[in-house]
């Protein structure tokens, strides 16, 4: 055994804890999923050679005039890049995910209503939205070495990202605004990012929420954090205290939620009415407590989190709701598995996403309906939802 | 169509003893060897959540082969091949865990379980500034000790694609940590 061997193993100790009886759920539900693929492949299939055989036993297939009506079709961008920038790809096709799945109850939905808005970070940029189970993809051009924390507005028009001026070790960096097809322009310095502390899209999808270190050197003096209007690049301090940690909005704007310490505080938009609400003793703190804040009900009662410990520094997902008038914990179906993320409607219902389904859940936990989520939103982060 | 054929159980739905005894070989088989797949995993995606993403497709894929593979098969082997395959796949390929290259902790003076902890960091965030193959190269020979011929089988390519993939990966590993100890090597 070498050296690169023991600390391969050594790594590999990390995955110890994992809840094995909720990976074989997940297991058995996949395997169905892929059983009725399968069937659904196998029966369009014999549809077309019963067909072929129907009308002229040894006739051959001809190939399609054209693409299918409705099929995958490339339209115009919606938003004009600015001028010389590359043209943005805006890809608009139907969901291939769209029916209910067989586990779904009766009188359930086809597809989750509202708008769901995914940002997907690979060797490009990509927005996906879904609205009323449509998908369209657009490209913000190609990830660039370094670039960190992208985070898209709420209407899905604009991505920000911090990334360092000059070399990959820098810290704090540069506030990076990308419009689709990649056009990028930096529009403040020095700014921070980590542990809850990344630029936060503000309910108008214009402005952001930023802390900026002052520097003398490579030396941070003292650090703020105030509004950056992402149009004219105008600056607003508001404070010098610590940045609000998992800064978030709720889907109409009305609330806001954020972390301070084990405690997870609520007030509305403008700062009124604020109402703390500790997880301390909740369960999760034996190992970490979940003050990370994902997603915060319109009326400000509920709140959907999760621990922090899953990433360096931006999380995406919830997995835990709670309420934060009476303490209580919204249980959600032990069916479902491993959540990833949960937003909530108008009537306080959820939408409950998992590796490959996106559930409808109601106010007591029960399970109303699953869609499969769309394959286009793959690898994706779901980062909004509006059911209006 | 038989729910044998679809993996579905309704409850209450008389199973044939051939359909039991596949499930109950299955469970014993997830029992048995999820743990070890989820740590490869782990290595393969440097991700806890990716990491049982990629089983769970994998041990899915598993079962819905079972039957065959109870039959003469070797399931793990299978399983073990499915779960590279997932993870070079085109999918996967594109999912991009935060942890940047680049960015490696700097090494200083630590307690030992400090110490530990950022050289475990440091070797995951090498691991996935690698290339997807080169990282499953580098796991396949290094973690799970297969030779080079088995690797090229597995990940069905030639030797000399798993040489030439080695080499670049351990220099790439070199660079990025250059406290590890490759001195003493693969000996297969």
């Amino acid at each position: 055994m070498n050296d690169l061997n023991q600390r391969l193993a050594t790594l590999a100790d990390e995955m110890a804890d994992t809840d094995y009886t909720a990976l074989r759920a997940r297991v058995q539900g996949t395997a169905r999923r892929l059983g009725r693929r399968r069937a659904a492949a196998h029966s369009a299939v014999a549809l077309v050679v019963v067909g072929v055989t129907t009308v002229g036993g040894l006739q051959l297939l001809s190939p399609p005039p054209g693409p299918p009506p409705g099929n995958s079709a490339t339209v115009a961008p919606v938003t004009p890049p600015a001028s010389g920038g590359p043209t943005p790809s805006v890809t608009a096709t139907p969901s291939t995910a769209t029916s209910a799945s067989a586990d779904t109850p009766p009188g359930a939905v086809e597809h989750v209503p509202g708008r769901l808005v995914y940002l997907r970070v690979g060797a490009e940029i990509e927005v996906v939205t879904v609205v009323n189970g449509k998908v369209r993809t657009t490209s913000f051009g190609a990830r660039k070495l370094g670039d960190q924390v992208a985070t898209v507005s709420p209407d899905g028009s604009k991505v920000a990202l911090v990334r360092p001026a000059k070399d990959l070790s820098e810290y704090p960096g540069d506030l990076v605004i990308v419009e689709p097809g990649g056009v990028r322009a930096v529009v403040a310095r020095q700014v921070t990012w980590g542990d809850g502390n990344e630029p936060v899209w503000m309910p108008d999808s214009r402005r952001l929420l930023i802390a900026v270190n002052k520097m003398n050197g490579d030396t941070s003096t003292s650090q703020s954090y105030g509004y950056l209007d992402t149009v004219t690049g105008r600056y607003d301090e508001l404070s010098r205290d610590p940045f609000p940690k998992y800064l978030i909005w709720s889907a109409d704007g009305g609330y806001r939620a954020h972390a301070d310490g084990n405690t997870i505080v609520v007030a509305r938009a403008d700062g009124s009415g604020s109402r703390r609400f500790s997880v301390a003793d909740q369960p999760e703190c034996e190992r970490q407590c979940p003050y990370a804040v994902q997603a915060v009900s319109n009326d400000g009662r509920y709140v959907a989190t999760t621990q922090a410990d899953n990433g360096p520094t931006r999380i995406a997902g919830a997995r835990i709701v709670l309420d934060t008038m009476t303490g209580g914990r919204i249980s959600l179906p032990d069916t479902l598995g491993q959540v990833t993320g949960i937003f909530f409607r108008a009537d306080n219902s959820l939408v409950v996403q998992t590796s490959n389904q996106l559930h409808l859940v109601s106010r007591d936990g029960r399970l109303t309906a699953s869609v499969d989520r769309p394959e286009q939103t793959n690898s994706a982060d779901l980062w909004r939802y509006v059911d209006q | 169509m038989t729910h044998a054929m679809t993996g579905d159980s309704p409850a209450g739905a008389t199973r044939s003893p051939v359909v039991r005894q596949m499930n109950s070989d299955f469970e014993s088989f997830f029992r048995g060897r999820a743990p070890a797949l989820l740590r490869t995993a782990y290595l393969l995606t440097g991700d806890r959540h990716l990491a049982e993403d990629l089983v769970q497709d994998t041990l899915a894929r598993t079962f819905r082969t079972w039957r065959r593979l109870a039959d003469g098969g070797n399931p793990e082997a299978y399983a073990r091949r499915v779960m590279y395959h997932l993870q070079v796949s085109v999918w996967r390929r594109r999912r991009v865990v935060e942890t940047m290259p680049g960015e490696l902790p700097e090494r200083g003076n630590h307690s030992d379980h400090a110490h530990e902890a950022v050289e475990r960091l440091a070797l995951r965030r090498a691991l996935q500034a690698l290339p997807v193959r080169q990282r499953a190269v580098i796991i396949l020979r290094y973690f799970e000790d297969h030779s080079e011929a088995e690797t090229a089988d597995i990940l069905n390519c030639r030797i000399g694609t798993v040489k030439s993939h080695t080499a670049r990966a351990l220099a790439k590993l070199r660079e990025l940590m250059p406290q590890l100890d490759l001195s003493k090597g693969v000996t297969r």
